[in-house]
């Protein structure tokens, strides 16, 4: 038994110190070193495979998702503050009932809130992944048809003489202005917050270090082998540190050209899209205020001081937010359009103060100024707003698009530059273990 | 460089005969563009290559502006072919040769699909400053809202027009036309949509929105009275009622001052006596406009163009030619400041009051792929 143990052990040993004297003579040690060369070329192809798909994936995502939704949103809110102006027209032409104007400022009103209801199914269909923003958008669905249907008993009660069609009216317009202004602005953080964090992407760096250490590897193995074999140069473990260093290289061009392309999209495009919105909003509820305090009868001589100042902010100047537009304008034609916008909306300022200075007894003069002239000049400037928007949009998109062509072929250049480097580094090192042979 | 015009126009420049009396002034300013006043379609070489081309309508501009503008706008060459008779034939004409003209100016729903054909180039807004100038209520169709694929040039009313000398009380409602009272005598246009709008009307219809169904009736009835011989239809009512084919016409409101200029220049036993009228049940209005078909070589020489014909008292020089509603804003003061013109700034026809716009219907479009281009088939087998 003590033999037999003994042998045993013995074996044991000696096939633990074969073991180490393989690892240990050259040719074990080259093999340790060609595994280890290749596992980190491997491991760097892996994340910078995972980093490239991070970074298409986002970009795909801000293209297909997150841009449409923005866009769509601030659409959406547009055609609702429309459709609002054409109802509020349509009921302060109440005393031309079954006329033209009557007919024409309700078709306007189903148009706009056909486009609305449109915007809005596409919103519910872009941010259905997203629990918040789809609460947000089930809420705008509900307020939507609540206020669709308090335009349209308004409507009916105005039509049959039954008291309460102003409140009802009033009402309506609160929803936009409170309830579906909050939820849309709501709605367009989260998408902001989104489309910023899809801008970036955490595994570029780790994946750049990656490329980094397999390089150094690469370098630190021919330095090794130099020494040890005198041959200065391993062609293909010096090809296998061209292809990393290249591949890294092209990620790199490919990161960069991307985040500037998104840069652009975000600053030419989205930030004036976000300005746009704001302009529309404070426009929207400039408008509404003229509209309440004309159903209210509270307009006397001149606009309130309250809405002169919601007024200046939309300013064609320097102070105002068209004036931002007009100056953060990056091409001609954005300039062209934006100044347009800044024209329009002068003009239905001064036609809303002189609907204010033509306030006199019942406001019949007043309401019938604002609800033809003045409404059409807000529907002038409501669809600059849409011209505008449609430009941005485009810039947005384009960029998006500069930002996904920058990055056509990157996934195969990661994976087939990591399988190419690794192939390449082993043969490098297998030359060498053969000369042992 | 050549330019193009039809003879006819010559004869005929409302702004000049309003101020002068006369059509020697137009005459003269042709010739000293180098015109020859003989021959049925002139043609004048500039001998140089930076072209504009429009093709648009006939008697639809002051003939006096084309030469105008092309001097002020320094256009070496300028086509302007008056060859758009109706949207069919207009349009036929211009896919012949899609890359032909610089400028086309269909009616509104051409346009429209144009526009979701994708044949139409986005206008240069920035050179176009004066594209702020477009009247808001052209900025809001549903197929181009803010206008940024066409410039609208002229929007007109198709009423009813009867002959004064022939018809002893004034026609002024659509159930006249349907009456059989004149006995064939009563002439409609070629343009479905005005015409199936103006019968959508009588049957209480509103042609803004039209459905299937009433369309359908619509037609019926316009099968049913050109099967009677109780209408005909024609290529310009104008001429049908100066030729004295019809003493009742769906007629359109810049014809109404075209035949006024025609007058002028007849003996009185020649003359046309008309009167129009935008019918109790309403009219229907429509506009051309202009867009830039796509691959149009000369982008700027069109935008150059469409902006100085947005300038206001440019375009108040077209009204006062054309008689139709212009779609620039200014135009009416424009009208103001020239004390030859001034009367026609409170013209109805030009700028309808609150009143007459309320009746007045655009028609609606049933939508291309959803019934319309049957209809037009429908219609054309009736014309004809």
């Amino acid at each position: 038994m003590t033999t037999i143990a003994s042998s045993a052990a013995s074996l044991t040993r000696n096939v633990a110190t074969g073991g180490l004297q393989r690892l240990g003579s050259r040719p074990g040690r080259l093999r340790t070193i060609a595994i280890v060369t290749v596992i980190t070329i491997l491991v760097a192809g892996v994340i910078g495979f995972l980093a490239a798909g991070q970074v298409i994936s986002n970009t795909n995502e801000i293209s297909d998702n997150t841009g449409p939704l923005l866009i769509e949103t601030q659409e959406m809110f547009g055609s609702l503050a429309e459709a609002d102006a054409a109802a509020t027209a349509a009921h302060l032409s109440s005393g031309q009932r079954g006329t033209g104007l009557d007919r024409q400022q309700r078709a306007l009103y189903e148009e706009a809130l056909a486009r609305a209801s449109s915007s809005l199914a596409a919103v519910a269909s872009l941010s259905a992944e997203d629990p918040i923003s789809n609460d947000r958008t089930l809420s705008i669905g509900e307020t939507l048809t609540r206020y669709a249907g308090q335009i349209e008993a308004s409507r009916v009660m105005n039509e049959e003489g039954i008291a309460g069609a102003d409140d009802q009216l009033r009402s309506a317009i609160g929803l936009l202005q409170n309830d579906m202004s909050a939820d849309v602005a709501e709605l367009t953080n989260r998408a902001q917050d989104r489309l910023l964090d899809q801008i970036e992407s955490p595994w570029f760096w780790p994946s750049m270090l990656a490329y980094a250490i397999a390089v150094i590897v690469l370098l630190l193995v021919m330095a090794y082998l130099a020494v040890r074999f005198r041959r200065i140069i391993n062609p293909p473990l010096l090809l296998a540190m061209v292809v990393i260093a290249g591949v890294a290289i092209w990620f790199g061009n490919a990161y960069f050209t991307q985040q500037a392309a998104l840069e652009d999209a975000r600053q030419g495009g989205y930030e004036s899209i976000k300005l746009t919105s704001e302009i529309q909003r404070e426009a929207f509820r400039y408008k509404a205020a003229e509209s309440l305090s004309l159903i209210e009868g509270t307009l006397s001589g001149q606009i309130p001081a309250q809405r002169e100042s919601a007024g200046r902010i939309l300013a064609n100047d320097e102070t105002g937010l068209i004036g931002d537009v007009v100056a953060s304008a990056d091409s001609d034609r954005e300039r062209a359009a934006a100044v347009e916008l800044g024209l329009r909306w002068d003009r239905y300022r001064a036609t809303s103060q002189q609907v204010a200075a033509s306030y006199t007894g019942d406001g019949t003069a007043s309401a019938a100024l604002a609800s033809t002239t003045g409404n059409d000049q807000f529907n002038g400037f409501n669809t600059a707003v849409s011209s505008v928007l449609f430009d941005n949009k485009l810039q947005f998109e384009q960029e998006v698009e500069a930002a996904g062509d920058a990055l056509t072929w990157l996934r195969w250049v990661v994976v087939g530059g990591a399988v190419l480097a690794a192939l390449l580094a082993w043969w490098g090192l297998a030359l060498r273990i053969r000369e042992y042979r | 460089m050549k330019r193009r015009l039809d003879h006819r126009r010559l004869a005929l420049s409302r702004r000049d005969l309003l101020k002068a009396g006369g059509g020697a002034a137009v005459l003269s300013a042709f010739a000293a563009a180098g015109c020859s006043a003989s021959g049925e379609e002139r043609t004048v070489d500039l001998g140089s290559s930076d072209t504009l081309r429009i093709l648009t309508w006939l008697d639809y501009i002051d003939p006096d502006l084309p030469g105008q503008l092309q001097a002020s706008l320094g256009l070496q060459s300028l086509i302007y072919d008056e060859l758009w008779e109706d949207n069919q034939s207009g349009y036929a004409t211009w896919q012949e040769n899609q890359t032909g003209w610089d400028i086309v100016v269909p009616t509104y729903w051409l346009a429209a699909e144009m526009i979701d054909d994708g044949l139409v180039e986005q206008i240069p807004l920035e050179l176009i400053p004066n594209h702020v100038n477009i009247e808001p209520t052209y900025l809001t169709p549903s197929w181009d809202r803010g206008a940024r694929f066409h410039m609208p040039w002229q929007a007109g009313i198709t009423g009813i027009a009867w002959n004064t000398d022939t018809v002893n009380r004034p026609i002024t409602s659509i159930a006249d036309l349907f009456s059989g009272e004149f006995d064939g005598r009563v002439a409609f246009n070629q343009e479905m949509r005005e015409v199936v709008g103006l019968a959508m009307l009588l049957q209480g219809n509103d042609p803004s929105r039209p459905t299937a169904a009433s369309a359908d009736q619509a037609m019926r009835a316009l099968e049913d009275l050109r099967a009677a011989q109780q209408i005909q239809f024609v290529g310009s009512t104008r001429e049908a009622m100066r030729d004295e084919q019809a003493d009742v016409a769906m007629f359109w409101s810049g014809d109404v001052g075209l035949v006024a200029l025609e007058n002028e220049e007849m003996s009185p036993d020649q003359q046309l006596n008309l009167d129009f009228a935008v019918p109790d049940e309403g009219g229907i209005q429509w506009f051309d406009t202009m867009v830039i078909p796509k691959g149009s070589p000369n982008i700027a020489a069109a935008a150059a163009w469409m902006n100085e014909v947005y300038r206001p008292e440019v375009a108040a020089q077209i009204t006062a030619w054309v008689g139709y509603v212009s779609p620039v804003i200014g135009v009416q003061d424009a009208l103001r400041t020239d004390p030859g013109l001034a009367g026609l700034a409170d013209d109805p026809l030009l700028f309808p009051t609150a009143e007459t716009r309320s009746r007045l219907f655009t028609w609606g479009q049933l939508g291309r792929f959803d019934g319309e281009a049957e209809l037009e088939a429908r219609f054309q087998a009736i014309v004809g």
